[in-house]
């Protein structure tokens, strides 16, 4: 009996002392991160369907508002004379401009609030990459999903967007371009939050302003009239991203074309953040580990 | 101590000395508290509201300055879209607070333990529509100052401040009963707010608050007269733009209409919020969410 018992608590020993050798691969986990998101958010479908609401009400705010704008007005600031085409450009934009620079780090403070940072620490394998990379992922889909509708609402209602297949991929290059930049910066804020809880505030901002100099309602010529504004707006990414989307969308500009090259090449220039980014999420990570901190709130 | 003491206790009338009114000022403290605990929701609304207000401004250079003056309201669409985003906080402020009230106390399951209280829950409730009220007269004036420093064509004088002061009571009374009902919604099926939700994006969409209602097909233009924010954004540019006061005929049909929203609105919200009290009460679900 006796011997049984001993028997039973080294198996049980052994069973804690074994290293757990199988790893899935990155990409399985980043999935399976973006997954179990998905499954939160389909347990809330009256969100959806506030959301679906939000996007049509939204594009239709802006087909009354384009019968204001002063058709000769928009072609002399030198775009297209179709303001609903211009609106619904720029907000269906501007959703991945929050899903990529603050969701990550309201990600974290909510994993932090609710006390499953740690556990989720604990159980990580790579650092939290695949976990980033899948959230990433959601805050995508998710934006897509609001980007998609807004187009379809706003062709609908007979907004001037290219239906040029070639436009298209080249509007979903840009796309992703602008994408993978902000979330460069949205993986280096994340990791300072988890040290300076305070950033989130500044990051709320950070992406109200970014909205606003961006140009998202109106052509980004007219903060001339503000001309410090104008020089702040050009030195942000998110500026050069949607003026070559809209270029692609309403007239169909190549990358190569002189109004495009330099909004191009400066969105390539920020590239580099996203290596960094993971850099920074990674030293802020071990020092949070290394003082204990990660499930402070 | 028996038993009947006990009873005794529990059953006696509260004799408090603080009056309904300090009450009320209490609930109000109580509620800015905790928003101002969330220091993150206060500064992202205002810096919201900040960046679109100067978003309308720049707007406001590539617009035909006749599709405004058609519908009567000058030629600035800036001061037009101005007074639509001051006025609309309110009206968020009106139709959500009671519900974002409820729905709080639901979720962190202190709602039951408020309303066992002696205090009624209608002293709380006004108590956070107060604070709410504040909170969006804070938003008016800096709207406003900001409006000024960009050159809107505002006229503010005393009589205009005291005709926008009624008005604004006159708003958020009018929109109350929406926000009985939508508040009834969240008690009775533990859901968000979608009446309060749906109710400030048809506001936004059908009460002229961007755009001028002249510019709806007509069927829509039906509905947005079914929207008391309609009459109170008409009455407040119409004051806030011309300069007139309450005694202007266009600004006393707005008041006429806003008046026939409160006395109908009034006993109908509160009906239907009675009946979702009881139930919620009767099923013994006060603490669930």
């Amino acid at each position: 009996m006796v011997l049984n018992v001993v028997s039973e608590v080294d198996e049980v020993l052994n069973i804690f002392q074994v290293k757990e050798k199988k790893h899935e691969s990155f990409i399985t986990r980043a999935v399976a991160s973006l997954y179990y998101q998905l499954r939160i958010l389909f347990e809330y479908r009256m969100a959806i369907a506030i959301d679906i609401i939000d996007i049509t009400i939204s594009v239709l705010i802006y087909y009354f508002v384009s019968f204001l704008i002063s058709k000769q007005a928009l072609s002399s600031l030198g775009y297209s004379p179709d303001y609903l085409a211009f609106a619904v450009l720029g907000i269906s934009l501007s959703r991945y401009l929050w899903s990529s620079i603050s969701r990550l780090a309201h990600k974290l403070s909510h994993e932090i609030s609710e006390g499953t940072l740690e556990s989720l620490v604990v159980a990580d394998v790579d650092n939290l990459k695949s976990w980033l990379v899948g959230q990433i992922m959601y805050g995508f889909s998710w934006s897509s999903f609001w980007f998609v509708g807004a187009i379809i609402i706003g062709m609908i209602l007979g907004a001037g967007i290219s239906t040029n297949l070639l436009a298209w991929f080249q509007a979903i290059f840009v796309l992703l371009l602008t994408i993978v930049v902000h979330s460069g910066i949205g993986v280096i804020a994340a990791g300072m939050y988890i040290k300076h809880k305070e950033l989130e505030t500044m990051l709320f901002f950070l992406s109200v302003a970014m909205e606003f100099l961006g140009g998202v309602l109106y052509p980004i010529s007219l903060l001339y009239n503000i001309a410090p504004l104008y020089y702040i707006s050009l030195s942000l990414p998110f500026t050069h991203g949607l003026e070559l989307f809209r270029r692609t969308l309403m007239d169909e500009l190549p990358l190569l074309h002189p109004k495009m090259i330099f909004h191009m090449v400066f969105l390539i220039a920020f590239l580099p953040l996203v290596y960094l980014g993971f850099k920074v999420f990674n030293k802020y990570l071990e020092i949070a580990k290394k003082e204990g901190i990660l499930a402070a709130y | 101590m028996r038993v009947e003491e006990v009873l005794e206790v529990i059953g006696s009338k509260e004799s408090s000395s603080v009056s309904p009114w300090d009450k009320v000022i209490i609930a109000m403290i109580r509620r800015a508290k905790i928003r101002f605990n969330y220091k993150i929701w206060i500064v992202f609304d205002f810096a919201n509201t900040f960046f679109m207000v100067l978003t309308y401004f720049l707007l406001a250079f590539i617009v035909k300055p006749e599709s405004i003056s058609q519908a009567g309201y000058g030629q600035s669409y800036f001061t037009f879209a101005l007074i639509g985003i001051a006025v609309s906080h309110y009206v968020t402020a009106s139709l959500r607070s009671l519900s974002i009230t409820l729905r709080f106390e639901q979720f962190h399951g202190t709602l039951e333990s408020v309303l066992s209280t002696p205090t009624s829950f209608i002293i709380i409730f006004l108590g956070d529509v107060l604070y709410y009220f504040l909170y969006s007269t804070a938003f008016l004036v800096l709207i406003i100052g900001i409006g000024l420093a960009l050159n809107a064509a505002l006229v503010i004088n005393l009589e205009t401040m005291l005709t926008l002061s009624i008005l604004v009571i006159l708003l958020v009374l009018a929109n109350l009963p929406i926000g009985i009902i939508s508040a009834a919604m969240v008690l009775r099926f533990k859901q968000g707010d979608p009446i309060g939700w749906l109710i400030t994006w048809i506001n936004n969409l059908l009460s002229g608050v961007f755009f001028p209602v002249l510019l709806l097909p007509t069927q829509l233009r039906f509905v947005s007269l079914l929207l008391p924010l309609t009459f109170s954004l008409d009455a407040i540019r119409y004051s806030l733009i011309w300069g007139a006061n309450l005694l202007h005929s266009r600004i006393i049909r707005d008041i006429l209409y806003m008046v026939i929203y409160i006395v109908v609105g009034y006993p109908i919200s509160i009906k239907i919020f009675s009946i979702a009290y009881d139930s919620v009460r009767k099923r013994g679900e006060l603490s669930a969410y």
